[in-house]
């Protein structure tokens, strides 16, 4: 498949419209390698998911996301530089207006000096506290952190970014919420008293959720889901002897599929 | 045929890893026991097959979880962790032996040894009582099959209503009942009589197309006519209408030392031991005691000169004769000494030999008292009543007609003896009357008769097994004779290997120690090798039951005299008996 015009007369001819509008929307388009591409496909499933639910009659308090709230946005135009951006902030939406909570949680939380603020939050706390730290923006009171400063999508854009740590065995990570949402249900203009109390509610119910002795300090809902998804090394294996049956089907070049390690017996 | 697989029990799991000895299966996590019998459904190209597999190993298995420990730690020290929605995740990883298979043939099961693996991820089923009887019943039914009940079929703490049965013509091929004190072997023997006295019934009564079974039961402890608890094999006799206790027990069925230290009630049946110094052998002494060459030639040469009267004319003598090396005479005097004391070995008068051949010829059980005897006395006892019994039917065996018969039996017996029971052996070994030159019965014809050697180490020892014991002949050609012994002992360790390698049965129950159990599972018949945990939390009443003429090793439950003397009481009255069933798949 080279160009759209390969739909013409195919079931899929019906949405070319749609893909030309989406295609549209795509500015990134010169750094779409094979990697983002997988990246963003998977994204976009997992918003699509997402919104399954969102759209059910499932009813959660939470909806536990994998990954940050980071929106990638085109530098000049202002707006997301991919569909799954799109997708991401109409899910930001839908959710307020569900009354759910929509946070991601990342396990690799790429803010700088983090293990910084970990250590200041045992010495001032303790051994085996389980503590959470706002990382304000500029916008936000004593916002404008130094250690920010040189990163573009730290704090990310829309979203407010937090550090925690629910058990000293594990290094903190990090959990984003909708901006919008946060002003509206966390941050109280000029009384950081009460903006605390509500940050601690949203986290005792996080951490509560964190107790599970097999992933103790990480929630449970987003433990479990990664166990019940994860491709195991077996499943690895299966995909490529699949992939090679179909290269072998199709006529292709026979192309070894096995980790190169596996040339040596490693 | 198909099976109705939620005929065979709970569905419990599922089959992991595995040989085909062992097997690793993934099941609920429910309470087992190490012990318990799992049966496997298996159908490949068309073949239906059900393993069985019996636990010998459990582990607690957290399904997604490859450090449990790591998980225990931070749920002991992170007070305020929990687990959730784990219960599903929670799973008994068990390892155990495959025992066999059994395999749909010709609208019939047949018991295989372990040659073949269920299929990948075979669906393992749990036997749960009242559900699973019937279906195990037929599948095992070559491994159970016979005609003396034994116990029940365990599968762990449970038992099915599997009967677990000896065939009568493995029984010449000898019996051992191997257990530590306190394990149960007397229960098992009263058991065992009344299962030889059920089957006699049957046989009587023209229900089973078998040779009818005697047994010469040693009693060391007078337990079995009047029972340890309420009920003896007394209480099977008194039940007994008056034609089936005439037919099965005779006139009588205990004999002992001492009839007057008898109940009343088991004296009408009781009769006492006595044994003429003339029906004793040398052959019976060197079964019993060690001696020098020089004192057995001393021996020999005093009985080839006295014949029938050799203990007599040594006990007589008063000095070495000539030629024999000093001190011969005292060493033989003093081991044959306690013969002059014996209330029953007498010099003279009447003898209650023929009476026990008569007995052991025509199918019936003797409970032997032996509880007010000497050791010495017991094992004289138990000798030459094997050495009697053996010597008439080899006398049979090689003859032709009555008259050789006649002329082995004057040859290999005792005259004396002979004498007397000369016109009864040959109407029990005539075939079509009872002259000279009448054809005689094949031994496998006649009743089995079955000998308990009690405290079987003082007599089956290397050393004296070394030299003529009479014990060694039986091991080695009880067979030919439908002859065997059922060896009672608490070791097993210390018997001699002539026994061990011609018994071709063992109920195993439960072991003094680790040296025992050792040589419990090298002796057995099928291997048994990895049961060694299981004979050290076996509890009394529990056996495991081996047999070279069968493939699985068979967990016995066996039930207390009383249990099932009760239940089966009325099978002893009248006409009717026990009610056949009929099962179908
Ligand atoms: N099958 C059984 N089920 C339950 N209890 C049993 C069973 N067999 C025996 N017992 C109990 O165990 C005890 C000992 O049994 P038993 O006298 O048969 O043991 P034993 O092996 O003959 O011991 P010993 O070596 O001392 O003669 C008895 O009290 C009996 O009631
Ligand atoms: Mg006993």
């Amino acid at each position: 498949m080279t160009s759209f015009s390969d739909f013409t007369e195919t079931e899929y001819e019906m949405y070319l419209p749609r893909l030309r509008e989406m295609e549209s929307l795509i500015s990134r388009a010169q750094i779409l390698t094979n990697t983002v591409v997988h990246e963003e496909l998977r994204k976009v499933s997992e918003y699509a998911a997402l919104r399954n639910v969102l759209t059910s009659d499932l009813n959660p308090r939470y909806l536990l996301l994998d990954g940050g709230l980071a929106v990638f946005l085109h530098f000049r135009r202002k707006y997301p530089s991919m569909p799954s951006g799109f997708m991401l902030r109409e899910l930001c939406t839908l959710a307020r207006k569900e009354g759910v909570v929509l946070c991601g949680v990342s396990k690799n939380h790429t803010i700088p000096f983090a293990h910084r603020i970990a250590k200041m939050a045992q010495d001032v706390f303790g051994d085996g506290t389980k503590w959470f730290c706002l990382l304000p923006s500029k916008e936000d009171p004593g916002g404008g952190l130094h250690i920010t400063e040189d990163r573009t999508y730290i704090p990310p854009v829309l979203a407010v970014p937090y550090l925690f740590s629910f058990s000293s065995d594990n290094r903190p990570s990090r959990i984003d919420f909708d901006r919008i949402w946060w002003l509206e249900n966390v941050f109280v203009p000029n009384d950081p008293v009460a903006t605390r109390e509500n940050e601690k509610a949203l986290f005792r119910d996080i951490e509560f959720m964190s107790r599970d002795a097999r992933w103790y300090g990480y929630p449970v809902p987003l433990a479990m889901a990664h166990e019940s998804c994860k491709l195991s090394y077996e499943d690895l294996r299966l995909a490529r002897e699949i992939c090679r049956d179909v290269r072998i089907e199709m006529g292709l070049e026979r192309r070894k599929t096995d980790p190169p390690r596996a040339d040596y017996n490693l | 045929m198909m099976l109705h697989k939620n005929k065979l029990g709970e569905l419990y799991g599922k089959v992991g890893v595995g040989n085909q000895t062992m097997l690793g299966i993934m099941g609920n996590n429910r309470d087992i026991s190490v012990g318990e019998i799992f049966m496997i459904y298996s159908q490949r190209d068309g073949h239906e097959r059900v393993f069985f597999f019996r636990v010998l190993g459990l582990e607690n298995y957290l399904r997604q979880v490859d450090d449990i420990s790591r998980v225990a730690g931070t749920l002991m020290v992170e007070g305020d962790s929990y687990l959730s929605g784990i219960e599903r995740n929670m799973l008994l990883s068990v390892d155990g032996r495959m025992l066999g298979y059994a395999e749909e043939k010709r609208g019939g099961w047949k018991f295989m040894s372990p040659r073949r693996l269920p299929d990948h991820l075979a669906d393992v089923y749990r036997p749960i009582p009242g559900t699973s009887d019937v279906p195990v019943r037929e599948m095992l039914s070559s491994q159970t099959d016979g005609e003396v009940y034994v116990g029940d079929l365990q599968v762990g703490e449970a038992t099915l209503d599997v009967p677990v049965m000896i065939p009568s013509k493995f029984l010449p091929m000898h019996v051992g009942i191997f257990g530590s004190t306190g394990a149960g072997k007397s229960n098992l023997m009263m058991v065992l009589i009344k299962s030889i006295i059920d089957s006699n019934v049957d046989v009587l009564r023209g229900q089973k197309d078998k040779q009818p079974i005697s047994a010469f039961c040693i009693d060391p402890h007078d337990e079995f006519a009047k029972g340890v608890d309420k009920y003896g094999i007394q209480s099977i006799i008194e039940t007994m209408d008056q034609n089936t206790r005439s037919d099965v027990i005779g006139d009588f069925y205990y004999i002992t030392t001492h009839k007057k230290a008898t109940p009343r009630e088991v004296k009408r049946y009781a009769k006492e031991i006595r044994v003429r110094w003339d029906e004793i052998r040398p052959r019976d002494v060197y079964s019993i005691f060690e001696f020098t060459p020089q004192m057995a030639s001393f021996i020999d040469a005093q009985f080839n000169l006295n014949k029938e009267k050799w203990i007599a004319e040594i006990l007589d003598l008063k000095e070495d004769p000539d030629g024999t090396p000093k001190g011969t005479l005292h060493a033989v005097q003093r081991r044959l000494r306690f013969l002059e004391r014996s209330p029953i070995f007498v010099k003279d008068g009447s003898s209650i030999l023929s009476d026990i051949f008569t007995a052991m010829e025509t199918g019936r059980i003797l409970v032997v008292n032996t509880s007010l005897m000497r050791d010495t006395e017991q094992f004289l006892l138990t000798t030459v009543v094997t050495r009697t019994l053996s010597d008439l039917r080899r006398a049979l065996k090689s003859s032709g007609n009555l008259s050789d018969f006649e002329r082995q039996g004057q040859m290999r017996l005792p005259a004396p003896f002979f004498a007397s029971i000369k016109t009864k052996a040959k109407a029990f070994y005539g075939k079509g009357g009872s002259g000279d030159s009448a054809s005689v019965r094949d031994p496998r014809d006649l009743p089995v008769i079955l000998v308990t050697v009690e405290e079987a180490p003082s007599i089956l020892n290397p050393e004296l097994m070394r030299g003529r014991s009479v014990f060694k002949d039986i091991s080695r050609q009880g067979r030919k004779f439908n002859m065997g012994l059922l060896v009672v002992s608490q070791q097993v360790s210390v018997l001699d290997n002539v026994i061990l390698s011609q018994m071709n049965t063992e109920v195993n129950l439960r072991l003094g120690n680790e040296r025992e159990i050792r040589s419990c599972i090298e002796n057995a018949s099928v291997n048994i090798s990895g049961f060694e945990n299981e004979f050290r939390v076996m509890s009394r009443g529990e056996a495991l039951l081996t047999a070279s003429y069968r493939e699985m090793p068979l967990p016995v439950r066996i039930p207390l005299f009383d249990t099932v003397f009760e239940q089966e009481k009325g099978r002893y009255k009248g006409k009717k008996s026990r009610k056949s069933e009929k099962h179908v798949l």
